[in-house]
């Protein structure tokens, strides 16, 4: 067909957040050109923040979303985001529904930019202790690929993004290439300090997060400026201080003059052409007038975050592919897994009290994970990484009434003593019983099938979550922390806002969908590039790796493009 | 600092807002489910001013009374059965009052104010809803002041844009 019509693409791209914006600006900074389909509105850098400049004093519910909208949406009204600051970048329950056969808060954003505009920005890179997990501990498939195969792509994507770090010298979370570290906090300078002091096999370290603490050229060429430390990153950051595809892959993929943004473009399917045996295009209904229209390019990558593309792949039917595109093996929509969040710890650190903080900071502390990683040393598998933060405490007495009550409030300060708490973010092993099905009556008002969610915890989960609670409290207690407590939070899986696989990378196409470059093994003209791709889940927060392989197929997929031979 | 608020009054002033206690013209909210008869307004204005004065120093301004804020939160933010409670409890609050012969709360002096709120407060016969209502007021009020510029500012060590973080700093 001829590739002068504005239907016809060199590539297409599904879904306009972190990892599909990626791919966009990789293929059309080497001249593909390229449709970029969002489902949801346009955020334009800047333009559409709304909320950004106010205090918080100027929100009538003072931050509070209002008890209607959080009896109607329960699922997203447990997201610690979902606020009145940012309401208007998550999805609503009620505006697009799916059936929880088992529980599972599905965290939305449908917009361009997706939640890369209200993440939490932590960006910790794999080691091999991560890819050779399935292999050694004998779970999910084997990685097809190791550190070696992704660490350029993971330096590649940290100039681009920019991201605050410091080089720890650990085996278990490789160096990357990182801009200047904000100080430590008394605190957590002395619990570091006593982990080093007590624990050879842990390390409290500062955590690395996607946040311009310098300027450079790539960064000014963006037009992002330094992060100032509101620390209100989740309403869009006027300055472009902390990455988001808005501020920096959109606008850079759109500079080219490559880039074809599509909002409102609801993904219903692939098509499949049987005589190429290959992917022609993409089927896309408008999300306001629902009108269908077909989109053509040699190449399609899948970015529609992760039980969106395995929905869109399970949705792509066609003769050769009665059960979805490129499911010749059955496990289209399995194997996913998340990260468990379930255990937390807090207390109350009373030494320097005569110490405080001056101005803010975005990012706190993280314990890489230290269970079960040179040997096996648990009655579960694998283990968990953790948060760590830390911040003086200034209680606010309100007892009395009037004149009593103003004095008390006014006498409001710090009180010298210091909070801290930990949370932990733990690998949970990818089942064929953890499953997104399509729905076989119920469709959306696109004409799409609801996606049913299948996803539990497991027997590794909950000794896991046991262990976290002994290992803390013991290091609590030592380093004399006191007032410790525990809380299992029992939330579903989900509300970790990890979700990943469904569409697992493998060497065997009997055992997984995708190969080492991410192509579907049966359709190699498409590419998965998010968290359907992922094989097993690791415990570090995903959106960097979810780039860095984007970054990595994107490039593989523009050199058989130029070789003519996809 | 007189300066600066009177400054910033007529700023809001002439943005088209009322919001000054003492005006007449001032806006309410606009109520889905709470009554909001004169009566009503007089008492949440003489309540939250009881619970917790602000008037005289410091100056504090917000970008609306506390009584406004206290009932737009239990408008909008209650769960049905406490805002029927919450509801049950002023008006029975009110009836209290004028059975009392104390409708005319706006004319009593602060220190007469305190002591027909403090006779509610130890009173431990009234009734459950009534004592919901004035707890629920006062939370919110002192949320209220708690979430103001000055209190955030001077109280909680709040800057918007800091732009800085020095770690360890001597207290």
């Amino acid at each position: 067909m001829p590739k002068s019509t504005s239907h016809h693409f060199d590539a297409i791209v599904i879904g306009a957040g972190m990892s599909g914006g990626y791919a966009a600006k990789e293929l059309c900074d080497q001249g593909v050109r390229t449709l970029l389909l969002e489902r949801g509105r346009n955020v334009e850098h800047n333009k559409d923040y709304p909320t950004t400049m106010m205090q918080p004093w100027e929100f009538t519910h003072r931050g509070q979303i209002p008890h209607q909208i959080q009896k109607e949406n329960p699922v997203i009204s447990r997201c610690y985001a979902f606020r009145e600051d940012a309401q208007h970048f998550f999805v609503k329950d009620t505006d697009h529904p799916y059936v929880q056969d088992k529980p599972f808060d599905w965290i939305r954003g449908y917009q361009v930019g997706g939640r890369s505009l209200m993440w939490a920005r932590q960006v910790q890179r794999w080691s091999d202790f991560d890819f050779e997990g399935p292999a050694r501990d004998g779970f999910a498939v084997d990685w097809p690929i190791r550190y070696k195969d992704l660490d350029a792509w993971y330096t590649k994507v940290e100039q681009f993004v920019g991201v605050t770090g410091k080089k720890d010298g650990l085996d278990t979370l490789p160096d990357g290439d990182f801009l200047k570290a904000w100080d430590l906090n008394c605190v957590e300078e002395y619990f570091e300090q006593f982990v080093k002091e007590n624990y050879q096999d842990r390390h409290l370290i500062y955590s690395r997060c996607a946040h311009l603490t310098e300027t450079k050229p790539i960064f000014q060429e963006q037009g992002r400026g330094l992060c100032l430390a509101r620390r209100v990153c989740q309403r869009g950051c006027p300055y472009g201080g902390y990455f988001s595809a808005n501020s920096t892959l959109i606008p850079w993929a759109m500079k080219t003059g490559n880039l074809t943004l599509r909002p409102h473009s609801v993904v219903h399917s692939i098509m499949f052409d049987e005589q190429s045996n290959k992917a022609s295009g993409v089927r896309v209904v408008d999300a306001n007038t629902k009108e269908t229209t077909e989109y053509f390019a040699d190449i399609i990558f899948l970015n529609a975050g992760t039980l969106n593309s395995n929905l869109i792949l399970l949705n792509s039917t066609s003769g050769r592919f009665p059960n979805g595109l490129g499911n010749d093996n059955g496990l289209l929509g399995k194997y996913v897994a998340f990260h468990n969040y379930r255990g937390k710890i807090t207390a109350i650190h009373e030494g320097h009290p005569d110490k405080t903080i001056d101005g803010k900071k975005p990012n706190t502390m993280y314990f890489p994970r230290f269970r079960n990683v040179y040997e096996q040393q648990t009655d579960f598998l694998r283990g968990y990484a953790a948060g760590f933060s830390s911040g003086r405490m200034t209680p606010i007495e309100s007892e009395g009434y009037g004149q009593n009550l103003k004095e008390e409030l006014l006498a409001t300060k710090e009180d010298g003593r210091w909070r801290v708490g930990s949370h932990m973010m733990g690998e949970t092993i990818p089942k064929e019983s953890n499953f997104v099905s399509l729905d076989s009556a119920q469709v959306d008002e696109w004409g799409i099938p609801l996606l049913k969610t299948n996803i539990d915890y497991d027997d590794n989960d909950e000794k896991m979550l046991l262990d976290f609670f002994d290992q803390f409290t013991e290091m609590y207690e030592k380093a004399g922390f006191t007032n410790i407590k525990t809380r299992d939070t029992k939330q579903a899986p989900g509300l970790d806002i990890h979700e990943m696989g469904g569409v697992r990378m493998g060497h065997d196409p009997d055992s997984s969908l995708l190969n080492r470059w991410n192509q579907l093994h049966a359709c190699p003209n498409v590419f998965v590039t998010d968290g359907a791709c992922m094989t097993s889940t690791s415990t570090q927060n995903p959106s960097l790796t979810f780039m860095a392989l984007t970054a990595r197929a994107a490039n593989y997929a523009i050199e058989r493009l130029k070789k003519q031979d996809i | 600092m007189k300066r600066r608020q009177a400054i910033q009054n007529i700023a809001l002033l002439s943005a088209g807002f009322a919001l000054l206690p003492a005006c007449n013209f001032e806006q309410w909210p606009e109520l889905d489910n709470i009554p909001l008869e004169p009566d009503h307004k007089k008492l949440m204005t003489w309540l939250t001013e009881t619970i917790l004065p602000t008037k005289g120093e410091p100056v504090i301004v917000t970008p609306e009374p506390a009584a406004h804020f206290v009932l737009t939160m239990v408008d909008d933010c209650f769960e049905t059965e406490d805002l029927q409670e919450y509801v049950e409890g002023m008006n029975g609050f009110l009836q209290a009052l004028i059975t009392a012969d104390k409708a005319s709360v706006q004319d009593l002096k602060p220190e007469e104010s305190y002591s027909l709120l403090m006779s509610f407060v130890e009173d431990d016969s009234i009734p459950k809803a009534q004592r919901f209502f004035i707890q629920k007021t006062k939370q919110l009020t002192v949320r209220h002041f708690t979430s103001s510029e000055y209190f955030m500012k001077n109280h909680l060590r709040f800057e918007f844009v800091p732009g800085r973080f020095n770690g360890c700093v001597q207290v």
